[in-house]
């Protein structure tokens, strides 16, 4: 856990694009909202490998979307029922399910849809927010950050040699 | 900077394919230990399977040795099969559909015997016959204060038909007190009688004044006709009250024993489909059954208005049904051949689609099974789903002159109660929609020789005796009514001399207990006796009505 911290303060501090973060917090929204063991989420588990995205942080945040959509999940599945039945939709959706893809994405199930679709608008929401986020830290909050007490403690504990290790 | 990670897809991949090999590797024991723990779960007894064999290309299953515990005797196996084997479809697999051309089960023997018991340690365990049949002889024990409590609670139906009642008739007491206005109907007789005196005068003093009231004389008889008219219609409303107070009060009249038969039901002394489960199958059929029947409820999807899809309840919540193309149900199997052979009797079956839901396959499912040896059977089941609201299942089974050796009858703590010989005849035949039942099986069990324990006092060793003594032992069950509220009602020999062996004990606990009840409730409710008082006061206003009208025809002859 330590090493994931030290690895996440890094890449927060490091040249690492912000937008690698951003993506890696989105990523993590879909997959901590959605059922874990479904087709889409063993396409972003590959898009997360295959491009650098920032594990690091795509790890720490998947628990903590985990436990919101466990929050949501009655709502999930209310607003899935919803896009499910909506007449303009069904011939796509008709369409949709007598495809393998969509046999397989659990997207007619409404809880899956439903965290699929919030988690998706959620990630688009977040990805311009995290990225302005990283930007601000890194321009304006970086050096008073370093310059606190805390911090000051921090550096002379072992937690900080793992950071200057790695 | 490089945006691809070459390492993350290389390990991505390996990844796939080490979880794919470990699959295929662990899959076998996963599905043997699945077999393994749902069929223990609805047994109530051990379920076994020596090994699951499973090939790829094409996807085949064989699973080996499958044996099925007897819950009620541990030491031997309800149900075996040497081998259980079937090839699925790998193209309907990619559209999540399990399609089995042929299902062949080989070498099906009942009742052989196991090496360790088949008791669950922990699990359901099964009740014995006797114990189900004592279940009726134990009765409850509650206490004066527990009945009185269990009434307080209980939402009685005579007290809600009671405030209905007092409601109508305070309705039809405020209605018939003003129209039936003795002062109101004296005024109004009085200006009548005053102006046929005035005109009868005039008409004595001067007969041509008959010529010039006349109009007045018209006046007068059409007011009287206008009374009557009301007092015909009132007459009409106040036989349409009668009518309907009188239904109301069966009603309440009814109630106290509608609300003994649903507390009775409560404490386990009714007839719901539990207890009968419990008490004429077996306590081990009981959750078998429930699940039968939530499963039927559970079939019937919630469909929207309109073009909406339906909706079904799913363990991983709610599921929109689309239109599939794919037009078999998502576990089909085509074909089923069963086969097996024991000293005294060979068995072979054979079945067609069934599958799940049902009401996709579009033809009937079926399966015949027959069983050739000392005597013969056959079962025959017919289903035809239409839609997933109309389904037809017809069943016919028949047993003819099967002899029956060592067959265990019953357990008390005593020790086993064994039919030694016999002969079997049984017939099961009827129909099931999903709005009704129709069922009924007859059961003769012919020159029995029972052998009972040793040491049996009371009504054991009065029933022992009782049943040595008869020619033929009879069972015939009728089952009616619906899927979700079947009435099942029982006749049998058997019964008859259990009870006749249990005696007057049984009877005069279970009528105090009943007493009791009804005590609570009387207490409850009240006298019910003050109903009478109802009938009587519409009577009155009944009698109020005609000689009113009395009052109007004696002048309206006059006129």
């Amino acid at each position: 856990m330590l090493t994931i911290l030290v690895k996440l303060l890094k890449a927060l501090n490091s040249e690492q694009s912000p937008s690698q973060l951003a993506i890696a917090v989105s990523l993590a929204v879909v997959l901590g909202f959605t059922p874990i063991l479904s087709l889409h989420n063993l396409l972003i588990i590959f898009f997360a490998l295959w491009f650098r995205v920032n594990l690091s942080l795509l790890l720490v945040s998947y628990p903590l979307f985990v436990f919101i959509g466990f929050l949501l999940s009655s709502i999930f599945d209310s607003i899935g029922l919803q896009i499910l039945q909506m007449p303009a939709l069904q011939s796509v959706w008709e369409s949709f399910f007598n495809t393998l893809f969509g046999r397989w994405s659990n997207f007619y199930y409404a809880g899956v849809i439903g965290s699929f679709t919030i988690g998706v608008i959620v990630a688009i929401i977040l990805f311009p927010l995290v990225r302005f986020s990283v930007l601000a830290y890194r321009e304006k909050w970086l050096q008073r950050f370093n310059q606190l007490k805390v911090m000051r403690m921090l550096k002379a504990s072992k937690f900080w040699q793992l950071y200057a290790e790695s | 900077m490089k945006i691809i990670r070459l390492w993350g897809v290389i390990s991505f991949f390996a990844l796939g394919a080490i979880l794919t090999v470990v699959w295929y590797l662990v899959a076998p024991s996963v599905i043997a230990n699945g077999i393994e723990t749902a069929g223990s779960e609805a047994l109530g007894a051990k379920v076994e399977v020596d090994n699951v064999e499973l090939a790829l290309f094409p996807v085949r299953i064989k699973i080996n040795r499958l044996q099925a515990a007897d819950p009620k005797q541990p030491m031997s196996n309800l149900f075996e099969a040497d081998q259980i084997s079937f090839a699925v479809d790998s193209e309907a697999l990619l559209w999540k559909k399990i399609l089995i051309e042929e299902l062949t089960v080989d070498g099906i023997q009942l009742g052989t015997t196991r090496q360790s018991s088949g008791r669950l340690k922990e699990g359901r365990l099964t009740e014995q016959l006797s114990n189900s049949v004592a279940s009726s002889v134990e009765l409850p024990e509650m206490s004066e204060q527990s009945i009185k409590e269990l009434v307080d609670k209980a939402d009685l139906i005579t007290v809600k038909r009671l405030d209905e009642l007092n409601q109508n008739q305070q309705q039809l007491q405020a209605f018939w007190k003003s129209a039936l206005d003795k002062d109101e109907f004296k005024k109004s007789t009085v200006e009548i009688e005053n102006e046929f005196k005035r005109l009868s005068d005039r008409a004595k003093e001067n007969r041509m004044s008959l010529l010039t009231d006349r109009k007045a004389w018209k006046k007068l008889k059409k007011k009287v006709d206008l009374q009557r008219k009301e007092l015909k219609r009132l007459n009409k409303k106040l036989k349409t009250d009668k009518k309907n107070l009188q239904q109301q009060i069966v009603k309440v009249r009814q109630g106290p024993k509608d609300d003994l038969d649903a507390i009775m039901a409560k404490v386990g002394l009714g007839n719901g489909i539990a207890g009968l489960s419990d008490k004429f199958l077996g306590p081990q059929f009981t959750p078998w059954i429930e699940k039968t029947l939530e499963l039927t409820e559970g079939m019937a999807a919630t469909q929207g208005d309109g073009e909406e899809s339906p909706v079904y309840s799913t363990s991983k919540g709610s599921l929109v049904q689309f239109k599939d193309q794919q037009i078999f149900p998502d576990v089909l199997i085509k074909k089923i051949k069963l086969s097996g052979k024991d000293n005294r009797w060979q068995l072979t079956g054979n079945g067609e689609n069934i599958g799940y839901f049902p009401w996709l396959i579009g033809k009937a499912s079926k399966l015949d099974v027959d069983i050739n040896g000392d005597g013969r059977a056959s079962f025959s089941f017919d289903s035809l789903w239409k839609n997933s609201k109309d389904m037809l299942t017809k069943i016919n089974s028949n047993v003819s002159d099967w002899k029956i050796v060592d067959m265990k009858l019953m357990q008390t703590d005593q020790g086993d109660w064994l039919i030694k010989s016999g002969q079997l005849n049984s017939t099961l035949k009827g129909e099931i929609t999903l709005d009704k039942i129709n069922l009924k099986m007859s059961l003769k069990l012919s020159n029995p020789n029972i052998s009972s324990p040793e040491k049996l006092t009371g009504w054991q060793k009065l029933l022992a005796t009782s049943l040595n003594q008869q020619k033929n032992l009879m069972v015939e069950v009728i089952a009616t009514g619906s899927l979700a509220k079947p009435t099942v009602r029982v006749k049998s020999s058997i019964e008859k001399l259990f009870s006749k062996a249990i005696g007057e004990k049984l009877k005069q606990k279970t009528n105090k207990l009943k007493g009791k009840f009804a005590a609570a409730i009387s207490d409850k409710v009240g006298d019910l006796s003050l109903l009478d008082g109802i009938e009587s006061k519409m009577d009155q206003w009944a009698e109020q009505l005609k000689l009113n009208d009395n009052v109007m025809k004696k002048l309206k002859t006059s006129i």
